[in-house]
């Protein structure tokens, strides 16, 4: 009995992501026919999830709004070169990390250093007691330290819950290699938790 | 101690992103390795403080500012579309007319084309013929020519320096077989 709910729980949620998939293509087109109100919709359904990614790939909010707006305004200008047939949000996840890349790039080149988590580590006091925001502080602080492509790779894979297959068909490379990324990163994670206990 | 060489795929272990035949490696060695054990579990504790992240919402006003701000800009990219339509309008026409120009047959003298449509429609009703003016110069092309006629020579002696104008009128009988070529010079000879 119980194995059978959970068997109608799944149909129930594909048939659901069936529905939220044709609908969207529906928006899409109507988007590429010029109704603004289409393009409204889809702006209000994916906006919390670009805006959170960019956030946790370039760890500032004012950067993230930025490059938000920019994966939207990118999205707006090349909607009709979307493959329909392909799901769309692994598209605007795709478009996101790219943006982000840029900007994270970008802001480097401005900044002239780039940050790691020894900068991290010799700002925290670790004897303290940790306040949320401190704890928060610190793992953005652990994320941007990270290299690039493992910080990619294991925000996707960990933060937004993608599947490896899934964040190895987003990002490019082989999923052995983006296998390879995410270990490495939790590594460096696991040693800077270690340290700031 | 534990050993290096598994801490890779105890990184991904923990996670669940080992499969098959190395996941079920990682689990024996786990059962005999207390000092893998350990590591494990210090891996399941940062990864259970990095995944705090996930609990990071951001806020409505800033999902606001970054909806204005894109159907601002959709809105200012809309309005100036129709400008973009008409410029690329404006240029496709501008590269027929001067394709036209370049390919178009040079005229000599600079003189307009004959025109004798009201003798072609006049020859046409009293005789059935209709009558096509041709340049002269299709007169020396032999595709055009009668079988056992050839071009007419230039006029030599009294001719003025500048090119005299010739048409050539094509006459259409009803009878296909029959083709007529006049040839008019300046005269109207």
């Amino acid at each position: 009995m119980e194995q059978a709910g959970a068997w109608w729980m799944v149909w129930r949620d594909a048939e659901a992501a069936t529905r939220a998939e044709a609908e969207i293509v529906l928006l899409i087109e109507r988007a590429v026919a010029g109704d603004h109100s289409a393009f409204e919709q889809i702006l209000a359904r994916y906006e919390r999830r670009v805006l959170t990614l960019a956030w946790r790939l370039l760890g500032k909010l004012e950067d993230a709004q930025d490059a938000s707006q920019e994966v939207f305004l990118r999205a707006f200008r090349f909607l009709h070169r979307f493959d329909r047939r392909r799901p769309f949000e692994p598209w605007l996840v795709r478009m996101t990390v790219n943006v982000c890349r840029d900007v994270g790039r970008k802001r480097m080149r401005d900044a002239g250093v780039a940050l790691n988590p020894e900068t991290l580590r010799s700002t925290s006091d670790p004897h303290s007691e940790f306040t949320s925001e401190q704890n928060r502080q610190m793992l953005h602080g652990l994320l941007r330290g990270l290299p690039e492509k493992e910080r990619t790779a294991l925000v996707l894979r960990d933060l937004e819950g993608l599947s490896t297959a899934e964040v190895a068909g987003i990002l490019g490379p082989s999923e052995v290699t983006v296998r390879s990324q995410i270990s490495k990163a939790r590594l460096k994670i696991r040693k800077a938790v270690e340290r700031m206990k | 101690m534990r050993c290096r060489h598994f801490e890779d795929d105890l990184a991904l272990y923990v996670e669940g992103d080992l499969a098959g035949s190395r996941h079920r490696a990682v689990e024996a060695h786990l059962a005999e390795c207390g000092a893998c054990r350990a590591f494990v579990a210090e891996l399941r504790e940062s990864q259970a403080v990095f995944k705090r992240l996930r609990g990071e919402m951001v806020s409505a006003a800033a999902l606001g500012d970054v909806r204005q701000r894109v159907l601002a800009e959709v809105a200012a990219a809309q309005g100036r579309l129709p400008w973009g339509r008409w410029l690329c309008v404006v240029a496709g026409l501008a590269c027929v007319v001067i394709a036209v120009v370049l390919h178009s047959p040079p005229r000599r003298g600079g003189e307009a084309a004959p025109v004798i449509k009201s003798r072609e429609a006049t020859e046409t009703a009293q005789t059935g013929w209709s009558v096509r003016p041709e340049h002269s110069a299709e007169l020396t092309t032999p595709a055009r020519q009668p079988a056992g006629r050839r071009a007419t020579p230039p006029l030599r002696g009294g001719e003025s320096a500048q090119p005299k104008q010739q048409i050539v009128m094509k006459l259409l009988t009803d009878d296909p077989d029959i083709i007529i070529y006049w040839l008019i010079d300046q005269n109207g000879g």
